[in-house]
Parts: structure tokens; sequence; C-alpha cells
């Protein structure tokens, strides 16, 4: 658990939603009385507490002792659940992609809108944190960033910053396969020979400090300025690159000093065929033990590579794959997350298509999966503690544990009952959401108003 | 013949027919046990035993002797309600239905367009690829609106299994057409209605004219000989824009005319929807008295008896409108004929809930939405729903039914039942709007919507309660006979 | 959240070390500022009035006390330092505060530097509802725009905003007679609420956008043609009166196309004619209201009609000008203000209108700015200022119950911050019926 940088008087100071104006400072400690817990990770907990301190959970259990000096909230009657994690999308941008389709150095703090909609729709549904990475219609699209849908700028939304580039292996809009992966495996090589000019160039410099001449052949000079790139040396476009496949130089086949944390990539793969290539792609690159597999319907048909692969895998947010058979004209139905499961692939259900009254809240995705056989834990970890895992912050999110950050989510019942509605958000403490103050759902629950059109 | 033989004969023949007949018999008899059975019209039973004989159901309750030869189904866990009633079905909404570009007007033209159009959109979007099939309920919105029905947007009448002529435009007053002539019963569509537990459905016609054909009421599953109901049910009109919207594609005459434009299609304008409205029935009544016919947008001969019928309560008569002063509209108009109709759609309803009370005028509404899609969305008329309309109209005493329209999925009939019970409506409340109601409104309540004897045994099973999510359907039985078993 | 002394760490590049700072306080303020639908109510606020629908008689009387009442009534009459009384969706006493008494029970508004004056009414509209122009036909006498009133819209809820509370809503002009408008207001709860007269008028298009019409046509057929239809209209009208007052025995047949024109024959309700230029005009003057004796508005009479003031000033004609406020002349090279050379050719019975559409053209809150136009140009802002209330209430024939502020009439009128010809006057607040629809008083004026 990273500690958060404070202000220089070293006391975060949280705001609430607690008084009617905006005057008073927020408390710092609040307690969540009374309600079921869900914990995800242990079992749940009939009228349990959750006390949290400065934004992260203290303690979760029956018999937790309040201090006098907490906020709290009596939940009685509800349902405790952790903040839902969305693992990837492209919402919050201006546009899901950039028109050019190599873009590493790319960053979507750059574009989150942290005015848009789509961050109210996420409290409104449970959603506490979202990865927003660039979307499919790209090659290498650039670097994703886990938000919270509150803040009023990217800043104070920032969760953690990028730690997975997006990479696509279907071909964007208007081109091919071939030519999708032979950009691809351009940018690898272009990114070598760029590293291999660096050091040559780093070693020309230092002789140049030293007021000395270049004295060797070009292949000698690389070896020798080898070592001598450091970070600042690498430009925006290929720093990114280099973290990606593991953060080392690599000069001459050789490596060098490792100038930066790696990355991770986040490979989509719309067809089963795809898979293959996404594969070989991070293998041969070196970061496929920092990828994580975007499904499309289809490629539960390729799931033995995925099984090999052994990374984690993101379903689509069409849960069920038609295929028609074009001489029959049937129809054959797959529920493709029952096909990962089984395979033991550690997966993550994301919202379905938002125009999709149901489907678009996690919670129901997952009792999509309960429906066709799933056990229900698996189903609710796929939209919490494996969502955490897959972006590398199950320490600090994805279940209600003590040390975590306390985003919780209350439901008036079970999540996987469709009769219950989210009630509270907390984000870190903060109480970022209250259905009776929602105007806009109570718009829409609401009677005729002339006045109000 | 001698009288041995003949003796003989007549002996053996009534105990053969006997022992036929009484094979015959036990095989038509199935027995039902379920944890839980909705009846719709009584209380729910548990632990309860459903007899069905000959198609249909002859007995309900606890403790039900079992008959011999009897065929048991028994599914422990299941719960059992009368099979949906779908009272406002969008038939094969989910094929392409690109429009004919004219002079281009060839299926495979019109299938490949929507395949590349698919392609393109997938990659854009980031969304499952729809090469292999589209998105049921979700007619190829979730392709984008340009991708999905071609330039304008407008349904045509082609694509793979295209069983429903949806623009048919020969004239605006045709309710001496059916649907049922178009109904590919084959489809698809019905396929995946039964599954999601569907077993009768009202074709509702196209909106493209004011006064359009009759619709049909259909089985989803069962042998073909028995899967139509009826054949000519109610004729359904549209006021709002519908009509003024998709009409502008069709030439004059058909095929042949110049590319139509406003100077050469009516109506433009609801000034006109309500015009041609009320000129097919004054003409009606005109032709009745045996009086010459004029003027603009004169009715079809062959319609105008059917007019005088719809005049006469003889056929029942639905009106699409969902925009609030279209409803009031229809209201209006309705009154000028002293017609009775049944609302369809009503998605404003919620802003006229006294005046449908006082006129009594039962409303099949739906389907439960934030954001429109498709051709809803297109027709600018579907922007101001509310989630709760349906607790609404009981509120207020308004009967109605749910529809899912064209949605089918997670969005399709049962679903909407799921929406409406957590937006306002007790479950039992949910259920009767998408069994009993649906078959009232629809006029075959006496044979199908509720579990009681004498009514046709069209029945699921499902796995739990019906609006819980996690339940999905086990068994569909139509007429006494399995049509799907998981 | 002003002053709080919040930093927010820079969004950072990926070389910055992980782990930004919370600066949470901001969060609320993101509500509150960008998304308000989930804010916090304002600050400052005033207890809130318990709802209308509480009470059982229907809504809760007013009372309003304001600088000036400009009444627009017979005498023209000027109430300064007055209170209006306002209950059961009628306007029930205007006077000074000293003589009015204010009941229990009312509810005071008090705007002790406001005008109030009659709601305004444009008498040539296309935004009450969506339709604009069926155009098979070059005349289209079955059709109304009844059908097609959505109150509520987004167009005519703007309306509201700039005093605007009732508008004879018409079809197009695409052709030379394109159906019957309707009288409505410009706000209530469904299309029944808002109704006032349909037919409020047979619109009809002397020239112009009909000549498009199926190749070509011009003014010689345009003429005969309509006169045609009329005349058709007349004929049944006539046959149905002679069985009416017994001089026949046979019934007519109803026809739906013709019935609605029984009450413009009746002089029940007016012509509303689109037609500029002076030829066009004048055949109007001449054709219909002279020759077929038909109660007539004169809608738009603009580029050099003004020309026939002199023709039309003694007749009965409704001159409703707009949205042109000004001519060219090229006959005298010089820039010429409509209204004021109507005004000044002698017609009294003189009007503005924006004829506001949905696409582009004068929105329909933008009434008072014409009228203002219409004075920059020339004309004078008493008249101008009847022009938009009094006047067309009476050429539509509506006059018995809006236009002006009297005891009995129908309470619409805007409660504004000057004087409505002042373009930087806007009008606070605006009831219809006696309901407050537009209330611009507090927070954001939104509209």
């Amino acid at each position: 658990m990273a500690r958060r940088a404070c202000c220089k008087t070293g006391i975060v100071v949280l705001a609430g939603l607690v008084a009617a104006t905006v005057n008073g400072a927020p408390p710092e400690k609040v307690a969540l009385t009374g309600g079921r817990i869900i914990p995800i990770v242990g079992e749940p907990i009939e009228k349990g507490t959750v006390l949290i301190e400065r934004g992260k959970i203290v303690a979760v259990g029956k018999d937790v002792e309040v201090p006098y000096d907490a906020r709290v909230y009596d939940v009685s009657g509800k349902v405790v659940f952790p903040g839902m994690i969305v693992v990837g999308t492209a919402r919050g941008l201006d546009v899901a992609n950039e028109a050019r389709p190599v873009v590493p150095h790319l960053n979507v703090a750059d574009a989150i809108d942290p005015s848009q909609l789509y961050f109210e729709d996420c409290l409104r549904l449970g959603i506490t944190a979202v990865h927003v990475i660039p979307g499919n219609n790209t090659v290498i699209g650039g670097l994703g960033r886990v938000v919270r849908p509150i803040g009023m700028t990217v800043g104070e939304m920032t969760i953690a910053e990028g730690a997975f580039l997006k990479i696509a292996i279907s071909p964007r809009l208007r081109s091919d396969r071939m030519a999708q992966m032979a950009t691809l495996r351009e940018t690898f090589l272009e990114l070598d020979d760029y590293l291999d000019k660096l050091a040559e160039k780093r070693y020309e410099e230092d002789l140049k400090e030293k007021d000395k001449k270049i004295d060797v052949g070009p292949a000698e000079a690389r070896n020798r300025g080898r070592d001598l790139i450091r970070a600042e040396d690498i430009d925006d476009k290929h720093f990114n690159l280099v973290r990606l496949t593991g953060g080392r130089v690599r000069v001459a086949g050789e490596d060098g000093p490792i100038v930066a944390k790696p990355l991770g990539a986040f490979l989509y793969c719309g067809s089963a065929m795809d898979v293959g290539h996404a594969v070989k792609t991070a293998s041969d690159a070196g970061f496929l033990d920092r990828s994580v597999f975007v499904l499309g319907g289809e490629c539960f048909k390729a799931v033995a590579e995925l099984k090999k692969a052994a990374r984690p895998v993101v379903l689509p947010p069409d849960l069920t794959h038609r295929e028609t058979d074009p001489l029959t004209g049937k129809v054959r139905e797959t529920f493709v997350p029952k096909r990962i499961a089984d395979a033991g692939l550690l997966f993550a259900l994301v919202p379905g298509p938002d125009a999709s009254l149901a489907e678009r809240m996690p919670n129901y995705q997952a009792a999509r999966c309960v429906r066709a056989g799933m056990a229900r834990d698996v189903a609710l970890r796929a939209i919490t503690i494996n969502p955490a895992k897959i972006l590398g912050l199950e320490g600090r999110l994805g279940s209600i544990e003590v040390g975590k950050d306390a985003h919780l989510v209350i439901f008036s019942g079970d999540p996987l009952d469709f009769t219950s509605v989210v009630e509270q958000v907390f984000i870190e403490g903060i109480p970022a959401y209250e259905r009776d103050k929602d105007f806009r759902l109570k718009r829409l629950l609401s009677e005729h108003d002339p006045a109000e059109k | 013949m001698r009288n041995g033989k003949l003796t003989v004969g007549r002996v053996m023949l009534p105990a053969a027919a006997a022992w036929l007949s009484a094979a015959t018999l036990s095989a038509d008899v199935v027995v039902l046990k379920a944890m839980r059975v909705h009846t719709v019209s009584g209380e729910v039973l548990s632990a309860a035993t459903i007899v069905v004989r000959d198609g249909k159901i002859e007995a309900v309750g606890n403790d039900l002797a079992v008959p011999e030869g009897a065929r048991v189904i028994e599914k422990p866990g299941g719960v059992i309600t009368p099979g949906l009633v779908e009272a406002s079905c969008a038939l094969d909404f989910q094929v392409p239905q690109s429009p004919p570009r004219f002079g281009r007007g060839s299926i495979r033209a019109a299938l490949d367009e929507f395949l590349r159009a698919a392609q393109e959109h997938k990659r854009a979007c980031g969304c499952d690829g729809v090469i292999h099939a589209t998105r049921y309920g979700d007619p190829l919105n979730h392709l984008g609106a340009d991708a999905a029905d071609g330039a304008d947007g407008e349904m045509g009448s082609v694509g793979p299994s295209a069983s429903l002529s949806w623009a048919e435009h020969s004239s605006e007053v045709i309710p001496h057409l059916f649907v049922i002539d178009s109904v590919n019963l084959l489809s698809n569509d019905f396929d995946r209605l039964l599954k999601e537990g569907v077993t009768t459905v009202f074709v509702s016609p196209d909106s493209a004219s004011v006064i359009g054909t009759r619709g049909a009421i259909v089985k989803t599953g069962g042998p073909l000989g028995s899967r139509i109901v009826r054949r000519a049910a109610a004729a359904k009109a549209t006021m709002g824009g519908d009509p003024s919207r998709r009409g502008r594609r069709n030439r004059l005459p058909p095929r042949r005319g110049p590319q139509p434009t406003f100077h050469t299609r009516r109506p433009t304008t609801r000034m006109g929807v309500d015009f041609v409205f009320r000129k097919a029935f004054y003409d009606a009544r005109r032709d009745g008295k045996g009086l010459a016919l004029h003027g603009a947008d004169t009715p079809p001969a062959a319609a105008l008896p059917i007019l005088r019928q719809v005049l006469a309560g003889e056929v029942p008569l639905r009106i699409q409108a969902r925009k609030q002063h279209d409803i009031f509209s229809a209201l209006r108009l309705a009154k000028e004929f002293e017609l009775r109709f049944t609302l369809e759609e009503g998605i404003e309803a919620y802003q006229c809930l006294a005046q449908l009370r006082a006129a009594d005028v039962p409303v099949i509404f739906g389907p439960i939405y934030v954001t429109p899609r498709g051709y809803r969305r297109r027709s600018g008329e579907a922007d101001d729903p509310r989630l709760n309309t349906a607790k609404q109209l009981l509120d207020a005493g308004v009967r109605f039914a749910l529809t899912a329209h064209e949605l089918r999925g997670e969005e399709g009939l049962v679903r909407q039942g799921m929406f409406a019970v957590r937006y306002g409506l007790s479950e039992d409340e949910a259920l009767k709007a998408i069994t009993a109601s649906a078959a009232e409104l629809i006029g075959v309540a006496d044979q199908v919507g509720v579990l009681e004897p004498g009514k046709a045994a069209d029945l699921v099973i499902w796995s739990a309660e019906p609006f819980d999510p996690t339940s999905r359907v086990w068994l569909v039985m139509i007429d006494g006979q399995v049509v799907y078993e998981e | 959240m002003k002053g709080s002394g919040f930093r927010v760490q820079g969004s950072s590049s990926a070389s910055r070390p992980a782990g930004a700072g919370i600066r949470f306080a901001m969060a609320v303020s993101l509500f509150v500022t960008l998304n308000p639908m989930l804010a916090l109510p304002a600050a400052a606020q005033t207890a809130p009035d318990p709802p209308d629908s509480a009470e059982p008689t229907g809504p809760r009387p007013l009372a309003f006390r304001v600088a000036k009442v400009v009444s627009m009534d017979d005498r023209d009459s000027v109430v300064n330092n007055a209170t209006v009384l306002v209950k059961g969706g009628r306007i029930e006493a205007v006077g000074p505060s000293e003589s009015v008494e204010v009941p229990d029970g009312y509810r005071v508004v008090e705007m002790p530097e406001a005008w109030l004056v009659p709601g305004l009414v444009d008498a040539h509209n296309h935004t009450a509802g969506g339709d604009f122009n069926d155009m098979v036909y070059l005349t289209n006498p079955g059709l109304n725009t009844r059908a097609g009133i959505e109150p509520g819209n987004a167009r005519i809820k703007r309306a509201a905003s700039g005093g605007v509370t009732a508008v004879l809503f018409i079809p197009g002009s695409g052709t030379n007679i394109s159906g019957f408008g309707s009288i409505v207001k410009t706000a209530g709860a469904n299309p029944d609420e808002v109704f006032m007269r349909s037919p409020g008028s047979l619109k009809i298009a002397q020239a112009g956008n009909p000549e498009w019409y199926f190749g070509g046509v011009r003014r010689m057929f345009m003429n005969w043609n309509t006169r045609q239809t009329l005349l058709k209209a007349r004929a049944y009208h006539r046959a149905w009166e002679a069985f009416e007052k017994g001089e026949t025995a046979e019934k007519p047949e109803y026809d739906p196309i013709f019935d609605d024109f029984r009450g413009l024959f009746r002089g029940e309700y007016p012509l509303s004619v689109h037609t500029q230029w002076y030829q066009v005009l004048l055949t109007t003057v001449e054709q219909y209201h002279l020759g077929m004796k038909l109660w007539t508005v004169l809608d738009h009479c603009t580029f050099n009609a003004w020309k026939v003031g002199p023709i039309v000033a003694k007749t009965d004609c409704w001159t409703i000008n707009g949205p042109r406020q000004y001519e060219f002349d090229r006959t005298a090279r010089r820039m010429i203000g409509n209204a004021s050379g109507w005004w000044k050719n002698g017609v009294r019975r003189l009007g503005i209108n924006t004829d506001a559409v949905g696409f582009g053209g004068i929105p329909q809150h933008e009434l008072s700015f014409q009228a203002a136009m219409a004075c920059w140009y020339g004309w004078l802002p008493y008249p101008a200022l009847r022009g938009v209330t009094q006047i067309p209430a009476e050429a539509l024939g509506v006059h018995d119950r809006i236009g002006s502020i009297e005891a009995g009439k129908d309470a619409d009128f805007g409660i504004w911050t000057g004087d409505p010809l002042d373009p930087r006057s806007a009008c606070l607040i605006t009831v219809i019926d006696g309901k407050v629809v537009h209330d611009g008083t507090k927070g954001i004026r939104r509209f």
C-alpha cells in the first residue's frame, strides 16, 4: 500500500458531503454499522461494522469498537459490498483512440474529462474505480490510468498511474491483420534500432565531455554506450516502449541498465485467431508476463492458448456469443464467462453496453454468470478482487479487508438481486453518492411535472 | 360377406378401437410437478401439480392424483408460470434490414453492406464482432445507427431471413392486408422467443402507415398447423412521426415512381396523419351510404368495409403513440369516431394517466429503458421515458400489459417484468402484466395467460422465480407438448 | 471551497513516482459546479413555498406588487406602484397598492422595481409543435395544427422566458393553403390545458414559398387556385346554412375537408395570410377581405407592402408585421422601418410577429426585441408594446380572455425588470392561467 503524499501539514483533509454546506471539515473516522458485509475475501458478516480512518479500512467485523468521534452510518438491513472496478474502458475520454496508430507515449491523463456524465453513472452503479485506457481502434494506443469517479482534476481522480499500454492485435479500422502485425513488429525493431543509435550517441557525448574524439567503430561504440543510457536520454515515444519490454535498455542484443519501471499491456484480441498472435508478440518483445488479454466474444475458442499463456483475461461486454450457421441458419449461443471460468483463467467481467438497462450493471453481469451455473463467489470476484488483481491493485482495492482503501457500496439488498439498488457509495470514506440526492435518477422515477420537462 | 366373418369383424373392431384410443389418451396426459406454480388467476401454489390432457390444462393443485399412463415431468426446485404472452411483438428485428438502394435492391447487396458495416463497427467500437450474428434485442444500434440501416436509417424489407415486410407502403390505409401473410413461422426469432419463455405473440404490424395492416396472434412453437391462433387480429394505426418519417422512402407508383419527396408523399406531418385517419373513417361512412368519395387521400376500396367494421367495434383497433400529444390525438380521434382502442408503446403515458383512465383505454406499455436505441431513438419521440411508468399506470387504475416489442435477451419480455419489479410493481403484478393481462388485451384470455383448467397448456418451468436474474428457462410447453427443454 | 488553500498535485507523466495526494475538498465542488443534478442546493435559499398542488381548489392565489402595470385596456391605463391579484387562473383585481387589499392566504410576490405587462401574443408561430408543412397539394384544406401541438417542447418552453404567453400555431407557408392554425398558451401540462381555440385561423400563403411548387407556379395560378378552394368551401357552408335555416330540405353530407371552413364564413375566426410585397398584399386585401368579406389578419406585410397602408387603413384588416423590421426602399434609396411605414400611412391596427421556427430564424422568446427594433426604425414605443399584446389578441379574436390586464381576464402576464421594449430588460416571472410557469428570480436564470 503506497502511502499517499500528504499536504504540508501531513494531515490529509477529506471533504465530506455530510454537512449541508461545504464549510465543515469532513470527519476522519467513519463507521458503517449493522449491515451485512460481503467482504469477497472470507465469509459474509451479518450485522457487521466497517471502520474507516483517513480513507482506509481499519477494522471489519461483528464486534468492532466504534470510536466516539466517528461519523456513524447505520446501514442495518443493507448490504455492504466492495466498490466495483471496471478493469478497462475508453469511456471518460473525448474519443476512444487517436488517429495515429502507434502512440505509446500518449497518456489518457491528457484526455480524461472529469465532468463527463460517465463518471456520475459509475457512482450510480456502485463502481468506484475505473481503469481508463485507450480503445481498440489502434495498434499501440497509449497509457491508461486507474481513476476514481470523483474529483475535479485528473490528479484528484487518480488512484494509480498507468501501468498498462493498450495494444490491439485485431486490425484497426480500414486495416488488416498483415498490416497490423507488420506495424507491431516494425515498432519493436525500430525500438532496437533507436536504442542502438542512442548508445552510439551516448558514447560520443561521453567522449565529448572528456574532450575526446570518437575512436571506435559503431559496433564497439554501442557496446560502450550501452550502460551510459539514462532515462532522460530516451524520447517519450521510445521510453514507454522500453518500459513495456521490461524497463531495461537492450542494445545490440545485450542487456543494459534498468531505466524505469516496467509497463504491462492490455492486448485486444477480437477474434480467436488473434490470441496466438498476441501471445507471440508479447513473448517475443518480453512483456508476456505483464500482459492482460482483452477478449472478443469468439475468443473462448482459443481457451487452450490462453491457458498456456496463463495470463488474466478481460471478458467482452456482451457475455453471450452468437453464431449463425451459414448453411442451416440456426443460431448457436455460447455463454463466454462459463467457458473461460471452466478453463481456470483469472478473469474480470466488465459492464455491458450502456444502452442495456440491466447489463450495464456489473452485479447483473455477475448474476448472469450465476444463472449459467457458475458459483456465486466466482462471479462476485470477477467484478471486485479479480479486476484489482489484474491491475496490480489488490493491496488497495477489490475487497473489504483491513488496510485497503475504503471503497464501499451500500446496496439495499443482495447485489445479485435485481430489486437491490445502490443507496450509497463511499470512496475512501467520503460519501460520494447518495441515491436520495440523485436528481437525475429521481427524475426518471418521477411523475409528470410539466414545468420540469 | 358371410355372417361369421362379419361377426368376428364387428366384435374385433370396437375392441381394437378401444385399445387404440386408450393408448392415444394416455400418451396425451402429462403431469408436471414443481416447487411452485404461479397460476396468475389465483394463488401461488407450493409443491403443486399440473395435469395436462389433450393439450389443455385439466387440473392444477396440490396432491393431485397422477392418471395412469401419464408422462410425469418433475423439476424439483422449479417454478412454473403460464407461457409468457408478448402483446406487441416486432418480429425479426435482428435481421439486417438495410433498405434497398434504388437500383440495388437485392438481398445480397443489402447483406454484403451490412456485413461490411458490421466489420467496420467492430473495430471502431471495440465490441464483440457481429459477423456471425447480430446482437439480439439491440437491432443493429449497437453497430451504430449509420452502419445498421443504411443511409437514412429506415427499415426496408430485405434480409436473409426477412419474414416481415416492414415497409408496406402501398397506401396509408391498409387494414385489408394481413401481417400473417409475411410472417415466417420458421424464423429464428420464434426460437429465440420460445427459449425466453414467450409462448404466444401478437405480431404487431409496421408503423409506417397511418392505418396499417391487421396483426396476427401466433404461438412461438409447436406443430406448424396449430401455430396460428388468429389470422386477423387487431388493426394497428399510428400517431406521431413514424408514418411521416418512414413513408418518405417509398415511391408512387411503387417501384416506378420518381424519387419521393415531400411533394409526393402524404403525410409528412402530424397534421397529415390526423387528416388521413379522419378522412379514412369519414369516407368509410360515406361509402356505406352509397355516396361517392372525393378529395385527397381516398382510401383503397378494399379498406372501406374493414374500416366500417372498426367503427362498429367488430374489428379491434390498436393505436401506437409515444408522445403525450400523440396520445392525446389518439384519444381525441377515438372520441370523434366513438372508437375503442388499445394504446401501444405509450412511452409518455405517464403524462396522461387521468385521460387514459377516464377513457378506459388499456395500454400495452414498453419497453422499459433509460436510453432509447435504434429506430425508437431515431423517431425522436422516445427521449423522455420514466422507469416507473408501469407502476404509475397501475396506481392510476389504467389496465396495462408489458411488452418488449423488438427487444430480446437481457431486455426481453421476462426481463421487462424484472425491470418493472425493480421500479415499483410487485412480482405478482409484473407476472400478470406479461401473461394474463397481455392475453386479455390481445383478446385471447379465454385460451392462454393463466394456469386454469380448460386453458391451453402453455407453460414455462423456470429454475427459480422468473424475475430472479439467476433464473433460466428449463422447459417450455405449448398446447401440452414440450417444445423446449434445456 | 474558495480560500481552502488546497493545492492539487499536477497530473504526472509516467516518470514521476506514483502516489499523488488526494485533495478531496474539491471532490464536492465537482458536483456542485460540473454536475448540477447531484449538487447540493444553492447556499442562499428562501423558505420553500408549499406546492401549489397541495391546495384543494387549484393553484394558490397570488398577489403581485410591482412598480408599474401597463394594462393595455381600452383607456390605456398605466398604474404605478400597483398590486395585481390573481385567483382561480384569472386576474381578480388591478389597481394602486393603496387601494387594493391583499386578502389572507394569497402568496405575495414583491417586485417593487418591476413592470407588469400583459403576456405577449404572437400571431405567427411555428414552434408550439414540431410539424411544419405537408406539401403534397397546393391547397390543403383538411389539415389542422391541432394534431401537432406539443406543449413543453424545447422551443416553446423558452417562449415563456421571453414573456410570450399565447401564440397562433400555424402550418408553414410552403403551400397556398397549408391548413388551420390553433391558438395555444405557451405552457401547460398537456395539449388540452394549453388549448385556446382551433381553428385559430386559416393559414394562407399568398405568394413566395409556394412558388417553388411542382416546377413553379406564379401569382396568376396561385390566386386562382386558392380562390377555387375558398369558393368550394363557401359553397359547402352556404349549402349547410340553407339547410339549417330551413330553406332546403335535403341535408348536405358532412365533409371533413370543408366543414372547418364554416367558422371562417361565419366570422368566428380569421384568415391569417402570409403576404408581402405590394401587389401580393393588395391582392389579399382586395380578394379576401373586401371581396369575400373575410376577417383578415395580414402576416409579415414586409418589403414594400407598407405602401398599401392608405388602403388598408380604411379597412378592418389587422396588420401583424415582421419579422423583418426594415426594408431598403430601392425607389427612394433609403432604409425604411416597416412598422413605421405602416403607421405613418395611417394603419392603427398594427402588430408585430416573429414567425418563430425551430430552425434558425427568430426564436419565440425574442418577440420583445422585434418590437424594440420596430421602434429603433421609427415606430413609437407604446403602440409597439400594444402591437405585441392587445392588438394580436384582438386580431385573433381572443381579447375577451387575453391581451390586457383587466379583472376577469386570464391571468397571463410577464413581470419584467423594466420596459419590455428596452432590450436590456428581462422577463423575470411569467404567469399563465394564474400559475407561475417561468421564474428567473432564483439561482441561475435558465430557460
